[in-house]
């Protein structure tokens, strides 16, 4: 009996020190405080658009491009022009956005359907 | 009847990368919160409220892209859109952010028919993901 309880209270032991051990190789988790604003950054994508009816699939590939363009205001508030142009529309399309130490705000959107559906000022630039 | 549906979709599509009601400039008031700080993993809140869309974001998870050989430590946040009066068609979209900015979006949409009992399913899916990047 006393050898059981023994090795009851032995695998315990083992079991709290793996536990531990564990804990201490989990990383640290990612936290983004800030989002890039400065003027003349630059983002490149490839946008492809998958439509599937039944079983029959296409395929459509675009291209587009999103640049931080310049300060501007909205109602008396400072922000900064996102402009994304893309291939497969006739012009741009722009967000203005405000980062605060509580987030990145949208003010106003020119070319965008519904605000902020895409975090991206949504675009024009695509080449099928 | 699925070119039709086909044909209606691709427009859908189209006009959202256009920006859907034509080229509006529109002031949104309040502000949508696009992004809440500290953005990380558990993080919810609701980006835009009003009469006809919510729009409610969650960190889903954490998740690396490999992209021309650079790693982007990345958050996937989840965008669930609740339009009013749009029940046959489900969508969701996940973008992928690092602290380098957007690094891949993906938006799908699933419409769904039933014509006398046929059931017809159409889905779209747009995938943005990054190129190069230029941070100054």
């Amino acid at each position: 009996m006393k050898k059981i309880t023994l090795i009851l209270f032995a695998l315990i032991f083992i079991s709290i020190s793996a536990c531990k051990k564990d804990e201490a190789n989990t990383p640290t988790g990612l936290v983004i405080t800030a989002y890039p604003t400065t003027i003349g950054s630059e983002w490149r994508y490839k946008k492809t658009i998958t439509h599937i009816v039944n079983n029959d699939t296409s395929l459509f590939n675009y291209s587009r491009v999103l640049t931080i363009e310049k300060d501007s205001t909205i109602n008396g508030t400072d922000v900064v022009k996102y402009t994304t142009i893309g291939s497969e529309m006739s012009g741009s399309s722009a967000s203005f956005k405000r980062q605060t130490s509580q987030g990145i705000y949208t003010h106003a959107n020119f070319g965008v359907s519904d605000a902020d559906l895409y975090f991206l000022p949504n675009s024009n630039s695509s080449t099928k | 009847m699925k070119k039709i549906i086909f044909i209606l979709l691709i427009s859908i599509n189209i006009a959202y990368s256009q920006g859907g009601g034509g080229q509006m400039f529109v002031i949104e008031d309040p502000a949508v919160l696009s992004l809440k700080f500290p953005l990380q993993v558990g993080a919810e809140w609701t980006a835009k409220s009003d009469s006809n869309i919510t729009i409610v974001k969650e960190v889903i998870g954490r998740e690396t892209l490999t992209i021309n050989g650079n790693d982007y430590d990345c958050l996937k946040v989840s965008t669930d859109h609740s339009i009013v009066g749009n029940n046959e068609i489900t969508r969701w979209h996940h973008s992928w952010i690092a602290k380098e900015g957007l690094i891949k979006t993906m938006f799908y949409i699933v419409y769904t028919s039933n014509n006398n009992g046929v059931i017809d399913t159409i889905t779209g899916i747009d995938e943005i993901i990054l190129t190069d990047i230029d941070l100054k």
